[in-house]
């Protein structure tokens, strides 16, 4: 009777450790329990019009199981005047109205998706949106808490969070690409015109200090482009 | 156990002799064709804040290359939470928009209604994923009405842009008749499924404005009965650029959803 106890709970275990979900942020897992800050990028759309837009992916969830699961998040803002926009886990973007919600989907085995939770800041409004997210797939949890963070020093510690990341520390555009290579990067004033151009590797920095403080317009050439604001 | 092998390999065995022979000219070999009866209307409630909208957008695409865009007639519609406002230079949403999406209850994005529903009447705007079978059910029906766009120009020196629609009801018709202005081409903002802000997103079919108010004039036609209505809409106050705007015109009711429609660019 001991050793079918034993050999019970061994079965029990085995399946409830084997079924396991994890938040990864840039290619590192976030621990259980943690807090991450995440910062929006700024856009111009036209001259004179820039929005605070929170088009954050990260963090991404991933079925590290050997079998796909049914993974479901719930996303608890810590108070009704954060508001969200959530477009992940399902294919519907939608506006938080509670202050939670739950979503599920079935996700692959080793396969991520984003949790693309939109903080919906107010254009010149600076904030912080915070939420705690709850990751939960088979018998298996894990709950972090996001901050999302809109300042007028945005970009001194801004990540994009997604796997190839743009960091702004003073006059400094710091460079992290998830693939190998040489990418030319150009800068342009908001008025349109080239002001610095150098080429990066996959971590590599461009300096800017002969630009004076303001806005400006990084192109990686053939991938992304962004706002960052130097000081 | 020698036994149990013995009623497996009779099971197999029964199991691949009850596998009926199929003549191969009866077996299938892919996608049925047929010829489309009606022209479907596909309302895309959409949006430029909506990273998953560009992936509905591409599904109406591939509806169309299938089966015509003459026959697959799709309007975005912007106006809900995940769209942008006119007022901050690049935004596409509508009044009138905004009005549709409320009046269907869209509170996520994209949404879409197949001939206003008419499909899946108790079902409300359904995912991009639904719509293909929806489109499908709706082209093999019978339209019970024509509809021609006779005139869709721009005078250049009134500014305004006259239409003409000819009905030709083919059964007793009792309903609505909308004319819609859309526009495409138009490139500007658009968030994209990676989350990259695309700025130069090429935009297609987005509604512009509705000509004869935002549900349509009502339209009461017996069996052969015919009529012809128009408009001539001043455009000097809007940006939008004549050569691609369109205009879409259908007929519907609130039991049949959309009878008909069609679509005329406009020269």
């Amino acid at each position: 009777m001991k050793k079918i106890f034993t050999l019970l709970c061994s079965a029990v275990f085995a399946l409830t450790a084997s079924a396991q979900v994890e938040f990864v942020v840039d290619d590192k897992v976030v621990e259980d329990g943690a807090t991450i800050t995440l910062h929006p990028s700024m856009i111009e759309l036209a001259p004179g019009f820039e929005l605070v837009d929170g088009m954050i992916k990260a963090p991404y969830i991933k079925n590290t199981d050997t079998e796909a699961g049914k993974l479901t998040v719930k996303v608890v803002r810590a108070d009704m005047s954060h508001h969200f926009s959530w477009c992940g886990i399902t294919t519907a973007c939608s506006p938080m109205s509670g202050m939670s919600e739950s979503r599920s989907a079935v996700v692959p085995a080793g396969e991520m998706v984003a949790l693309d939770l939109h903080p919906e800041f107010e254009d010149g409004v600076y904030a912080t949106y915070s939420a705690t997210v709850t990751a939960s797939l088979g018998g298996a949890s894990r709950t972090i808490n996001i901050n999302y963070v809109y300042s007028e020093n945005m970009g001194v510690e801004g990540t994009l969070a997604d796997a190839d990341a743009v960091r702004v520390a003073g006059k400094t555009l710091n460079f992290r690409f998830a693939t190998p290579g040489v990418r030319t990067v150009a800068v342009y004033s908001t008025d349109g015109r080239k002001v610095a151009e150098g080429r990066v590797g996959d971590a590599g920095n461009l300096n800017l200090s002969h630009l004076q403080n303001g806005v400006y317009l990084y192109q990686v050439q053939g991938g992304k482009s962004g706002k960052v604001m130097l000081k | 156990m020698k036994n149990f092998f013995h009623i497996l390999s009779i099971c197999a065995i029964a199991l691949f002799c009850g596998c009926e022979t199929i003549d191969e000219a009866d077996r299938f070999v892919g996608p049925v064709e047929f010829t489309p009866k009606k022209n479907v209307l596909i309302e895309d409630f959409t949006g430029q804040r909506c990273l998953n909208c560009p992936i509905a957008s591409e599904a109406v695409k591939s509806l169309q290359d299938l089966y015509g865009k003459e026959h697959v007639i799709a309007v975005a519609i912007h106006g809900g939470s995940m769209s942008m406002p006119s007022s901050n230079g690049v935004g596409l949403a509508t009044p009138t928009g905004e009005a549709y999406n409320k009046h269907w209850g869209i509170d996520s994005w994209p949404k879409g209604l197949v001939d206003r529903n008419a499909a899946n009447p108790a079902g409300g705007a359904t995912n991009y994923t639904s719509w293909a079978a929806q489109v499908i059910q709706r082209l093999v029906e019978e339209p019970k009405v024509d509809i021609a766009v006779s005139n869709a120009t721009y005078d250049k020196d009134s500014l305004k842009l006259n239409i003409a629609v000819d009905l030709a009801a083919k059964e007793k018709i009792n309903g609505h008749v909308q004319v819609w202005i859309i526009e495409n081409n138009i490139v500007g903002y658009q968030v994209m499924p990676d989350g990259a802000h695309n700025m130069a997103y090429t935009h297609n079919h987005v509604f512009r404005a509705a000509v004869n108010g935002e549900w349509g004039e009502p339209l009461t036609l017996g069996k052969n009965d015919k009529t012809t209505v128009q408009y001539a809409v001043d455009l000097s106050g809007e940006k939008w650029v004549p050569e691609n705007l369109a205009v879409v015109a259908f007929v519907y009711n609130e039991k049949e959803g959309v009878l008909q429609v069609v679509e005329q660019h406009v020269h």
